[in-house]
């Protein structure tokens, strides 16, 4: 247990950290439509079936353009105050993990 | 990009790939048939859903019928097409929960494409097709209601649920905590271990009563609690609540000061700061997707009874992966991190502890999960899940020196003593779920859990030495400890069924069947159970017409795999040493007790609850249902320990309470049985005296019955509420407190297991009222919550502490010194009636976004109800307080009212 405290959870916690970076950036760019998907339980639609039922998923889901995905959301000025408050709200966390941490002396 | 994301993917992988899996249903699903306007099937439509992942297709067959199953508990809408003569249909909000399988039919009407006809659905207000009752708390009423909001408790909303205690099962270690299938519980003792935020619950199902055979490992109820995850669209939470002492009142009275002046001063919160971030969002539109949460939550307060200082702090990251590489496979890998501190941790009883008698305690911990849910078809999916925990806890003393206890019980100086517990669970659970047509409708469920826990506890003495003083100086002292391990390992099976035998009657059969073993490193396997347990259920739509349905199960519940039931056949345990210190700076050891190795019995069974119940369940109107419900449920194969060759002689003391001559129990062969132990099924078992006449018979029973009525109107003119009456009884000989069985060593002496031992268990609450409620105020749109709870207060025995020398038990715990004075349970603390309110006003922004301010009321009458008495004759001292507290003075009281605010932007 000693070893994973030593070496396991510093590198867990490398990996978590590079999520809060990377997730942002990796995020995918908007989508031209809704795929259909060709597997034995799907089925093809022409394209009239697919434009009627692609108008109501949108309506379903609605969604403002920059919220829809796309690395766009983070560039917009909601982008940039979620960026804040996410950095804000994730570093004072870290910290107190561990700055208010009260470590058992056989730790 | 692609490299970074095959990164991200590799890394949640190696994340997922470092811990194990599991199967309980967290997921539901949709079907329906597809009909034109005259009633007539439609083969051939393309039936689309919509979720926040995307989109699934799929053709009706040649009954006009589609299923999506596997579907994760959010909203849908489902849309169908056919032709170009139908206009297409569709239903919008339909609500999938935890279980639930929906019947959503489309009607297509004669028409052209560009028309769609679109409805929003509705769901059955009566479930008629399962036998089970269950509790679905969603993420809205948790976040708006004035409720508790952790897993550990929030289940005592339910009707029939109090202090954790549900359907007077053991408070706590009888319920099983899951979350995202992840069991959470201390493999020891069957306790809560593992805490969350909940603000990443999508949603919590609590199953009580009828649970299917999936359902496994607990005697009270199965609370399943699913996370949330990300989707296409960005959605994201900043949440924060807090308060201070200035918002908090007084509760005290001048009679209960009197009484007991520890609680002259009342508990106050002096800072509570809770907040959360957090964000989900695509990686890859349909594909990829991630949930990143971090909560900090503080609070430090002053509470009541003499510990004037308790911080806690709470620092907790929850990270999620959701991937989608075809329609019908989907994978999720989770993982949380949290570090749980608290300092001014009570280190003896709360009545009596000071600043000094208490602990710091550190307990972080990772909780893993990794899950592939495959589809085959439309009839057929599976889920096989690796999941687990890792953590510890440690409590150090806050004063690193011995502690003392005098004459009259009164710790002082240091609670004295360390205690560390390690914890690990890995748990592999598959399952797979098919739908069939053969003499009616089925659905199947068949699954396999294999787990492995282990359990690592030690305990000492500070400096290896505590002491008992006398006239103010030490008189003796101890030396004792322990270090023990244990693991446990259960292969469990299951198989059930949901059979729609015809229009109007759905059977529920099912079996489960575990093997548990409980081993140590030393001494190997010591405990091994096979345990079948089974279910059957029925539904009968009473009138055909999806209003009123009656319902009612036949089910065997075991107990999980528990290292209590076996730890103390393991090693591990020092002697317990007595020494003579009344000579300053002389130190003469006067007794050893050899801390035995228990034996085993190897027919040993595996604690059990059976539970019979009936329930009608009738639609009132269009969102109105009221459930009558009676339960009857008894308790079986407790475990215990006794001591098969020890000998009792009766003697007469005086029973503080009445006066009146009481007859214990003496020890008469001690020295020669006092290593003589056997963990076994008590039921039975002789206590005789020298000259082997019987002096008692060991009974350990707990029955609860209940008469329920509730009554649920769900959201529809801006209110919503459940009102719920419960007249219940649980009776028993062995309590319904946490840990009450094997832990309690109460059979190991007649002077628990025979002396006034039946009567009301703890958690008997003879009447309950709930309301929880919640209002939508016109023109200012602020809503209202409340959660009124009035309860039966709990009930209280009071007993006494006769000394070593009366009883024969010189070096053993007090706790075998301490006999009822009278029947169990006569005594009552006064009834609960506690006000609690919440206000929000939500803000609407562009889209999805708001903001709302909100602000809680908790205890709003500002009631001092009394929760516990000081039930020791006839008194008790506490350290700092210059008189004893008598017997039947308050012991501890709720929380006096406070005000939280917060605020959060949601999107």
């Amino acid at each position: 247990m000693r070893w994973f405290t030593r070496c396991l959870a510093p590198g867990v916690w490398a990996i978590v950290a590079s999520f809060l970076v990377v997730m942002p950036a990796a995020a995918a760019g908007p989508t031209d439509s809704f795929p259909s998907r060709t597997t034995h339980l799907t089925t093809t639609l022409s394209p009239a079936t697919l434009s009627t039922l692609q108008s109501h998923a949108a309506s379903a889901q609605a969604t403002t353009a920059a919220d829809a995905g796309g690395t766009s959301f983070f560039k917009t000025k909601k982008g940039a105050v979620v960026i804040v408050l996410l950095g804000a709200g994730f570093g004072y966390a870290f910290y107190s993990k561990s700055h208010d941490r009260v470590l058992s002396p056989i730790r | 990009m692609r490299h970074t994301i095959a990164c991200v993917v590799a890394a949640a992988l190696l994340l997922a790939g470092t811990a194990t899996t599991f199967a309980q249903t967290f997921s539901g699903s949709i079907s329906g048939v597809v009909k034109d306007e005259q009633g007539g099937v439609l083969p051939g439509a393309t039936v689309t859903l919509t979720g926040k992942t995307g989109t699934k297709t799929i053709t009706t067959d040649a009954n006009g019928a589609y299923r999506f199953p596997g579907l994760d508990p959010e909203t849908y809408s489902v849309s169908a097409v056919l032709g170009n003569s139908f206009r297409p249909a569709k239903e919008d909000n339909i609500k999938v929960s935890v279980g639930s399988t929906l019947n959503v039919d489309l009607i297509m009407k004669v028409g052209g494409i560009s028309e769609a006809v679109s409805v929003v659905a509705s769901a059955e207000v009566v479930d008629v097709k399962s036998s089970a009752t269950q509790t679905n708390i969603s993420q809205d009423l948790l976040a708006n209601a004035p409720i508790t909001r952790t897993a550990i408790n929030v289940f005592n909303v339910m009707p029939g649920a109090n202090s954790n205690s549900v359907y007077g099962g053991e408070s706590s270690s009888s319920n099983a905590l899951l979350i995202d299938g992840v069991d959470t519980r201390d493999p020891e003792g069957g306790t809560a271990w593992t805490f969350y935020n909940y603000n990443i619950v999508q949603e919590i199902q609590i199953q009580g009563l009828g649970a299917p055979a999936e359902y496994g490992g607990f005697t009270g109820a199965v609370v399943n609690t699913v996370t949330k995850s990300g989707g296409n669209r960005y959605s994201g939470l900043f949440d924060i609540i807090g308060t201070n002492s200035s918002l908090g009142s007084n509760n005290t009275t001048a009679a209960i000061t009197a009484a007991n002046p520890a609680l002259g001063q009342p508990a106050v919160t002096k800072k509570f700061v809770d907040f959360t971030t957090q964000i989900g969002g695509p990686i890859k539109q349909d594909k990829l997707f991630f949930f990143l949460s971090a909560q900090r939550f503080q609070q430090d307060s002053d509470p009541s009874g003499p510990v004037t200082t308790l911080h806690e702090v709470s620092p907790r990251f929850n990270v999620k992966l959701t991937w989608q590489p075809t329609a019908n496979d989907n994978y999720t890998f989770h993982l949380q991190y949290d570090a749980y501190n608290i300092v001014g941790r009570a280190g003896v009883s709360e009545l009596l502890a000071t600043d000094a008698l208490t602990n710091h305690e550190d307990a972080p911990e990772f909780v893993w999960l990794g899950q592939w849910r495959h589809i085959f078809n439309s009839s057929t999916f599976a889920e096989v899940k690796y999941t687990g925990w890792w953590g510890y806890y440690d409590l150090n003393p806050a004063v690193n020196l011995p502690g003392h206890i005098d004459e009259n019980g009164t710790p002082s100086v240091s609670q004295g003593w360390f205690y560390y517990a390690d914890r690990g669970r890995d748990q592999v659970n598959a399952s797979v779920s098919h739908y069939a047509d053969a003499f009616g409708k089925h659905e199947l469920k068949f699954g396999a859990e294999f787990e492995h826990s282990k359990v690592r506890n030690r305990y000492g003495y500070v400096n290896n030495i505590s002491y008992y003083d006398y006239g103010g100086q030490p008189y003796l002292a101890y030396s004792y400890g322990y270090d023990v391990s244990a693991t446990n390992n259960r292969q469990s099976v299951f198989v059930q069924d949901s059979w729609k035998v015809g229009d109007r009657l759905t059977l529920n059969p099912g079996v489960r069947t575990d093997f548990i073993q409980g081993s140590n490193p030393t001494v190997g396997k010591v405990y091994s159970t096979t345990n079948v347990a089974p279910r059957l259920g029925f539904a009968w739509d009473v009138t055909g017409n999806f209003k009123t349905v009656l319902k009612g199960a036949y089910s065997q519940y075991y107990d999980g795999a528990m290292a209590v039931a076996f730890e103390r056949a393991v090693p591990g345990v020092a002697p317990r040493l007595t020494y003579d210190v009344s000579v300053p700076g002389q130190k003469t050891l006067i007794d050893t007790f050899n801390s035995p190795i228990y034996k085993m019995d190897p027919n040993i069974k595996h604690p059990r609850v059976d539970e019979v119940y009936g329930a009608l369940e009738r639609e009132l109107g269009s969102s109105m249902r009221l459930t009558v419900t009676g339960i009857y449920r008894e308790n079986k194969n407790f475990i215990n320990s006794i001591s098969p060759s020890a000998t009792w002689l009766p003697v007469t003391v005086t029973n503080g309470l009445t006066n009146a001559p009481l007859t214990l129990y003496q020890w008469a062969n001690r020295a020669a049985t006092q290593t003589d132990f056997l963990v076994t099924n008590v039921n039975g078992f002789a206590y005789k005296d020298p000259s082997g006449n019987l002096l008692g018979t060991a009974d350990p029973f707990r029955k609860y019955k209940a008469f329920m009525a509730v009554l649920n109107k769900r959201l529809s003119n801006r209110w919503t509420a459940q009102v719920s009456y419960v007249l219940s009884e649980a009776t028993g000989t062995v309590d319904n407190t946490s840990d009450a069985q094997v832990s309690s060593r109460q059979f190991e002496t007649p002077v628990l297991a025979l002396v006034n031992v039946n009567g009301n268990l703890t958690n008997s609450r003879t009447h309950e009222f709930k309301l929880l409620g919640t209002y939508t105020i016109p023109v200012i749109d602020v809503s209202m919550s409340t959660y009124w709870h009035m309860i039966s207060g709990r009930p209280y025995t009071p007993f006494q502490q006769y000394t070593s020398s009366t009883l024969g038990l010189s070096g053993q715990s007090s706790a075998y010194r301490r006999p009822l004075l009278e029947a169990r349970g006569m005594e009552r603390n006064p009834p609960e009636r506690i006000v609690d309110l919440s206000f929000e006003k939500v803000i609407p922004l562009s889209g999805r976004d708001k903001i709302g301010i909100y602000a809680q009321v908790l205890n709003a009458l500002n009631a001092s109800t009394i929760t516990s008495a000081q039930n020791r004759v006839p008194n008790t001292s506490i350290s700092g307080i210059a008189n004893p507290i008598l017997y039947g003075a308050p012991g501890t009281i709720i929380a006096p009212r406070q005000i939280n605010f917060g605020g959060r932007w949601s999107f």
